[in-house]
């Protein structure tokens, strides 16, 4: 009975090292991912590793129908673009308010965001936030580095020409906002 | 055109090109620590939850047929209430004087007391209470067991003893006296002097 017992105790302890042992080399490979997917959509490092963080913790509960890497890094791409666009809802009402508040004090110089503000680049990421959803991720994906249309068809789990005409479209509309 | 587009393109890689902080992954596996993966292992929280569910339902399945099965429960006690007890023997095959005691060990049995238990136990008591087949006065049993041991050994004949139709007088009912309801007459009620407020 002991025997069996310690069997038993030993299967778990290597199934949960195992599992432990996966979801490290998942977060490695997908750290930089799901931080720039968030950062695309809330433009702050800080907000995109929150969001990052939140997106990998709930990935890990749901490990157990996650474990491919493909799956794995196609969820995660999905969630946090999904907890960066509520994220961004939310904090949109609450800047706002906080703007009204703001305009009394004197502006603070911080070089991130002098360098997010700059003109070119500010329009370009408000041409970003005009597009629809469906053409925006697609967008985002293929601008992160080493990403091809097979990848970004994987990682959003639709045929490689819907990226392709998508991709197409999100970049005449961008060319058209920036004209 | 194309190159513009790809120059646009560029300029987002680049505006996207940050790497996650050194204590990202530091900060993401702790955590991760306090939150379990679900299903690794057999402890994982959903399939706790699952046995957990399919335990409190076996529980209450095992209530419900303990319950429903039980001799006092409502089904069986209503196919016993609606099976009358049938003497087995009939009044052709009793003498008259058994007869009469029949009745009269019926007529001297206590009526149920009607008390406020409940409807389940009231069952159970029909259940636990069951009337004889057969009502004979404890002095002609002996006569009674006798009677079927000589029919079972075939040394009595029952149907000897059985009378006829024609020895059956049909007495004629009495005609129904007639009824009269006598006409009900309503007085009208006095007007006080005022008249009505």
């Amino acid at each position: 009975m002991d025997g069996y017992a310690e069997r038993l105790v030993g299967r778990l302890v290597t199934a949960d090292e195992e599992t432990a042992r996966e979801f490290e080399s998942r977060l490695v490979e997908s750290s930089t991912l799901a931080v720039r997917v968030a950062y695309s959509v809330v433009r702050n490092r800080s907000d995109a590793e929150d969001i990052a963080q939140d997106a990998f913790v709930r990935a890990h509960r749901a490990f157990a129908r996650l474990r491919e890497r493909d799956r794995f890094r196609a969820w995660l791409v999905r969630m946090t673009f999904r907890i960066a666009l509520d994220w961004k809802r939310g904090h949109r009402r609450r800047d706002a308010r906080e703007d009204a508040v703001a305009r009394l004090r004197p502006p603070i110089v911080d070089a991130e965001r002098e360098l997010i503000d700059s003109d070119r680049s500010m329009r370009l990421w408000t041409a970003i936030d005009a597009l629809p959803e469906k053409l925006r991720v697609v967008i985002v994906l293929a601008a992160i580095e080493g990403h091809g249309m097979k990848d970004v068809a994987a990682l959003l789990g639709i045929p490689e020409g819907t990226v392709k005409s998508r991709l197409f479209d999100a970049k005449r509309r961008l060319q058209e906002r920036l004209r | 055109m194309t190159d513009e587009r790809d120059e646009m393109l560029d300029e987002l890689r680049a505006a996207m090109n940050i790497e996650p902080s050194p204590e990202f992954e530091a900060r993401v596996r702790l955590a991760t620590r306090e939150s379990r993966p679900r299903g690794a292992g057999w402890i994982g929280h959903r399939r706790a939850w699952i046995w957990g569910a399919v335990a409190g339902g076996a529980v209450v399945a095992a209530v419900m047929a303990v319950v429903l099965l039980r001799p006092g429960s409502t089904g069986a006690a209503s196919a016993v209430a609606t099976a009358q007890p049938q003497p087995v023997a009939t009044s052709a095959t009793l003498p008259r004087s058994m007869q009469q005691a029949a009745v009269a060990t019926r007529l001297e049995r206590k009526l149920p007391v009607v008390t406020r238990r409940t409807a389940r136990a009231a069952s159970a008591d029909r259940v636990t209470r069951r009337e004889p087949d057969v009502l004979v006065p404890p002095d002609q049993a002996v006569a009674l067991a006798r009677l079927l041991k000589g029919v079972s050994d075939g040394r009595v004949m029952i149907g000897a003893t059985r009378s006829t139709d024609e020895d059956v007088t049909i007495v004629p009912l009495p005609e129904p006296a007639p009824v009269t309801v006598k006409d009900v007459r309503i007085e009208p009620l006095p007007v006080p002097a005022g008249g009505a407020s």
